[in-house]
């Protein structure tokens, strides 16, 4: 063995916090994500829901414009709760269209890279790395969803004096309501893309999986007689978490409770999935 | 320490400590019962495809977690957070952020151990520095060559100043002048007091990088050492071979052959010299001293023909590596 005159003197300097590792991660993939035009033309077409809402909105507080108009806009559309449940239908839609662009990318590139076992042979675990992807998508999805329509209520906040205060939910709302759907939306893509380890094959997978799934239960209801179709819809199960935040009629008769439970169960089993399939290492067989 | 099986009862130190490690991947054999310890310098993990390498790399990194047995790096087992930060990765396959720089890659992977930003850029930049890619370090990693790509895959596994090194096939794909280069770096890092785990498939090569061998055969480690001390504990076995280069081939073979220990004397082709197995090395050298000695045959050169890691590989497990 040769002798080794040198002593070898590790950096024991400042830190980060290792709480805050996985942010490196989530920074990369939105990154990423950004440099695609698929996600800068989904994050303008969500602009013009919002768009709408802000134009009907400065329409209700400005009379001058309604005369003008000759629209019974008032009447016909409420600046309620109705309203922003709509805006976040809509938004929670273009959310579910950008998950799909770019969910199943920025983990699909790193599996296919055997990027993994660099981000794993450092300190950071398997855990860290996955809620580091699920953050990016997070961020971009939240970007549609929550924080612009908190701008529309704003807006109107801002416009009608005394508004928010009679309507004090609706903020909460809109803000629970977005996180029933992001943590879904981004954890099942990652789950589809981890086990499909392709690209293309994940983002229509993932499209298909809301559409084929309640198909699939809806067979199950003709032959066995049973409802179980509903509680894989997932317009279905959102409107039965939202409408109760929003403090309005829910009409499909599917419970909060049972609309909770699937969602859990899809978050339990995406979850499953990416831990189980999310490795550093192959089997080789 | 050096044995031609495995050795028993590694007493655990600051070094890299295997104690009856065993990885099986489902039903298929990763390592078996591997005991070793990996002190500082270079040390070179040999075997054709398949034979463990990359889980013995897997296992010390943490990768993935042994079936069976123990693994100590530096006194802490292997997914230890104070492991992490002394570790540094090279894997075999290339793995880059799409679209990202050589200076990206080295500077984003060096995040994730909490540097905050001047001192990544700092790191990164010497990291670069060293391997000789400041030029190239703007580009992205997707316009680099074979011979770039593995420069810039070593920056970042030691642009964190890690005490070991563990790079898996870090040869593979670099021309002949990049190849002496990098032979030369990791002589450097050793001689700093680093671990420097190599892989290599390829056995001549590990002759000119390695301190210490650990040449391992369908999942076990079938010797591990210095390449001369297991070739001299196996002479019972397989007789060494020893090239004389000296001017009268012949006289000498005659001279040779009176001695008991000497099995065979082929004469080299260009009728310069000789190749003679003995079944005692000693005794060989001292008689042909006493030849040169006496005047009997005028010996140029002598060397051993066998004292390789080919060689010992071949005798080993009795088959043919590149």
């Amino acid at each position: 063995m040769a002798v080794h005159s040198h002593v070898f003197r590790p950096y024991e300097g400042a830190r980060t916090a290792p709480g805050r590792r996985w942010m490196v991660v989530a920074r990369y993939a939105i990154a990423e994500a950004l440099s695609l035009k698929k996600t800068v033309g989904l994050l303008v077409t969500a602009a013009f829901p919002l768009l709408g809402g802000a134009i009907v909105i400065y329409l209700h507080h400005n009379l001058e414009a309604i005369k003008i108009l000759e629209l019974p806009l008032k009447a016909l559309v409420p600046i309620d709760a109705k309203f922003f449940l709509w805006i976040l239908t809509a938004q929670c839609w273009i959310a579910f269209l950008l998950t799909a662009a770019i969910g199943a990318r920025v983990l699909v590139n790193d599996l296919r890279d055997n990027a993994l076992p660099l981000y794993l042979s450092r300190p950071l675990t398997r855990v860290e790395y996955i809620f580091g992807k699920a953050a990016a998508i997070a961020a971009l999805t939240s970007l549609v969803t929550w924080v612009p329509s908190l701008g529309l209520v704003a807006l109107q906040a801002s416009l009608e004096p005394g508004w928010l205060v009679a309507n004090w939910w609706i903020a909460p709302a809109i803000f629970l309501g977005s996180w029933a759907a992001i943590p879904l939306f981004a954890l099942v893509c990652l789950a589809v893309a981890a086990v499909l380890r392709r690209r293309a094959a994940a983002e229509a997978a993932f499209v298909a999986l809301f559409f084929v799934v309640p198909l699939i239960a809806r067979i199950f209801d003709e032959f066995l007689h049973v409802r179980w179709a509903m509680r894989f819809f997932l317009p279905a199960i959102f409107e039965s978490i939202w409408t109760p935040l929003f403090r309005l009629q829910q009409s499909n008769g599917l419970s909060p409770g049972a609309a909770l439970f699937s969602l859990m169960v899809a978050l339990t089993l995406a979850s499953a999935v990416l831990l189980r399939r999310v490795k550093a290492w192959e089997v080789v067989r | 320490m050096s044995a031609v099986v495995r050795t028993e009862g590694v007493a655990s130190g600051a070094g890299i400590v295997f104690t009856d490690v065993s990885k099986f991947y489902g039903e298929v054999l990763g390592v078996n019962g591997v005991t070793l310890s990996i002190e500082p310098g270079i040390t070179a993990l040999v075997g054709p495809n398949g034979a463990g390498k990359s889980t013995l790399m897997n296992l010390m990194t943490g990768l993935v977690s042994p079936t069976r047995g123990q693994i100590a790096v530096l006194g802490h087992a292997p997914r230890d957070p104070a492991v992490f930060r002394r570790l540094g990765y090279c894997a075999q396959f290339d793995a880059f952020p799409r679209g990202a720089t050589g200076f990206q890659f080295v500077a984003g992977f060096l995040r994730l151990f909490g540097y905050e930003k001047e001192e990544v850029s700092l790191r990164a930049r010497a990291a670069i520095e060293r391997v000789g890619l400041t030029e190239a370090a703007k580009r992205r990693v997707a316009g680099y060559s074979k011979g770039m790509r593995q420069r810039i895959k070593l920056a970042q596994a030691m642009a964190h100043d890690p005490a070991v090194l563990v790079l898996d096939e870090p040869l593979n794909g670099l021309d002949p002048m990049a190849r002496s280069e990098f032979i030369s770096l990791f002589r450097e890092l050793a001689s700093e007091g680093r671990h420097v785990i190599v892989s290599s498939h390829i056995l001549h090569e590990v002759d000119l990088i390695a301190d210490q061998l650990v040449m391992l055969h369908q999942g076990y480690v079938a010797a591990e050492g210095e390449i001369p001390e297991m070739r001299e504990e196996m002479v019972v076995d397989r007789p060494m071979q020893i090239a004389v280069r000296c001017s009268e081939p012949s006289r000498l073979a005659s001279r040779l052959f009176t001695a008991d220990h000497v099995i065979e004397i082929k004469l080299l082709p260009d009728g310069d010299g000789l190749i003679a197995t003995t079944r005692d090395a000693d005794r060989f050298y001292l008689l042909l001293n006493e030849l040169a000695s006496r005047g009997e045959v005028g010996v140029e050169a002598v060397a051993p023909a066998d004292e390789d890691a080919h060689a010992v590989y071949r005798y080993l497990v009795g088959s043919e590596a590149q």
